[in-house]
């Protein structure tokens, strides 16, 4: 958890708290116990650091909208991507996208 | 969404967009498939007008993975229960989805209002497809050094321990006889350069010619990857001509 001063889950929108609400989200799709041993920071790539496969995206994805709703477009912001792009995508631009959508 | 059981497996399962849009059923491909395939990239876009239900195979993706059962006719009663509860649909499979999707087209025609196939052939009687040449996703392209301290086994090379191989080699697909009765249109989109591609004409043969028509699109066997512009645009083009129509109310 962030020192933030959180008011309520979907209120927090500065990039340390969302880094720590993306984080969170990756342990538990990946397993909490594999977190302990990977430092996720901004510069993390997700599918080569993490090694998040494609169908984990997808349980990504679900949990963004579970969070924020229809503020957070992720489906749509990956699928204008290229593979390439994709591949290469770190923790830092999903927290940075979150935030723009959140602000 | 939760997980939804059928023949006593786990499926995963995912929709987007309006529940009371026109459905459209989307089945991946074998092997380095899964609902991601779809997900990021045609799926959203079929969901601005359609109601889009995605789900992954037995074995694949977040689904259960039983170490036998990949025969066609048990693919295609997995796709037929999954979506006992959606209207008549429009069916998107790429690849072998493509062929479960025949396959279920021809046990419920009641329930199947168009076809697409995405450079879809029957493996049956050819050698094993290449692994490799297959769809590329995220994570599955990994070096040899990150493979090597996974967390667990790629989901592709896991699936590799079970039958599927053998029983996608094993099985016929959908009788010619079948096949050549559909009546309901079918779109064959087909990767100029897939390695494939003789298969997949074939197989596009092997339908009604009044009622099929093959579109040659820029791009492999992944053309949902290599073309995801152009397949859009055709399938979201196909769908709004042979379906009913977009916020139309449906048949009583």
């Amino acid at each position: 958890m962030s020192g933030d001063t959180m008011q309520g889950a979907t209120d927090a929108v500065t990039q340390e708290a969302i880094l720590a609400t993306v984080t969170g989200m990756i342990g538990e799709i990946i397993g909490e116990e594999y977190l302990d041993d990977l430092d996720v920071t901004m510069d993390s790539v997700i599918t080569e650091d993490l090694e998040l496969e494609s169908i984990e995206f997808v349980a990504l994805a679900e949990k963004l909208r579970d969070r924020y709703g229809e503020r957070v477009e992720f489906v749509d912001w990956i699928a204008a991507m290229e593979l390439e792009e994709i591949i290469g995508l770190t923790v830092g631009r999903v927290v940075t996208f979150v935030e723009s959508c959140l602000t | 969404m939760p997980d939804v059981t059928a023949d006593g497996l786990r499926f995963h399962v995912q929709t987007l967009g309006d529940p009371s849009a026109p459905p459209v059923v989307m089945v991946h491909g074998m092997v380095t498939g899964s609902m991601a395939s779809w997900y990021f990239g045609l799926a959203p876009v079929l969901a601005r007008h359609h109601h889009v239900f995605l789900y992954d195979q037995r074995g694949h993706g977040r689904s259960e993975r039983p170490a036998s059962g990949y025969r066609l006719d048990r693919l295609a009663a997995d796709l037929a229960v999954l979506t006992e509860d959606l209207g008549p649909s429009a069916v998107v499979g790429h690849s072998y989805g493509g062929v479960v999707a025949l396959r279920h087209a021809v046990d419920h025609p009641d329930r199947v209002r168009s076809v697409v196939l995405v450079d879809s052939f029957v493996p049956s009687g050819a050698p094993a497809p290449e692994v490799g040449g297959w769809a590329p996703v995220p994570g599955a392209a990994a070096p040899a050094a990150v493979r090597a301290r996974r967390r667990r086994p790629n989901a592709e090379e896991a699936l590799l321990g079970t039958t599927l191989l053998a029983d996608l080699r094993r099985t016929p697909g959908p009788d010619a006889a079948d096949l050549a009765g559909l009546r309901m249109p079918v779109l064959c989109a087909v990767g100029a350069d897939s390695p494939f591609r003789e298969e997949v004409e074939a197989l596009a043969d092997l339908l009604p010619a009044d009622r099929c028509r093959v579109r040659v699109l820029p791009g492999g066997h992944a053309l949902h990857v290599d073309s995801p512009g152009p397949l859009a645009d055709l399938v979201s083009g196909f769908l709004a001509e042979v379906g009913e129509p977009v916020g139309g109310t449906r048949r009583a």
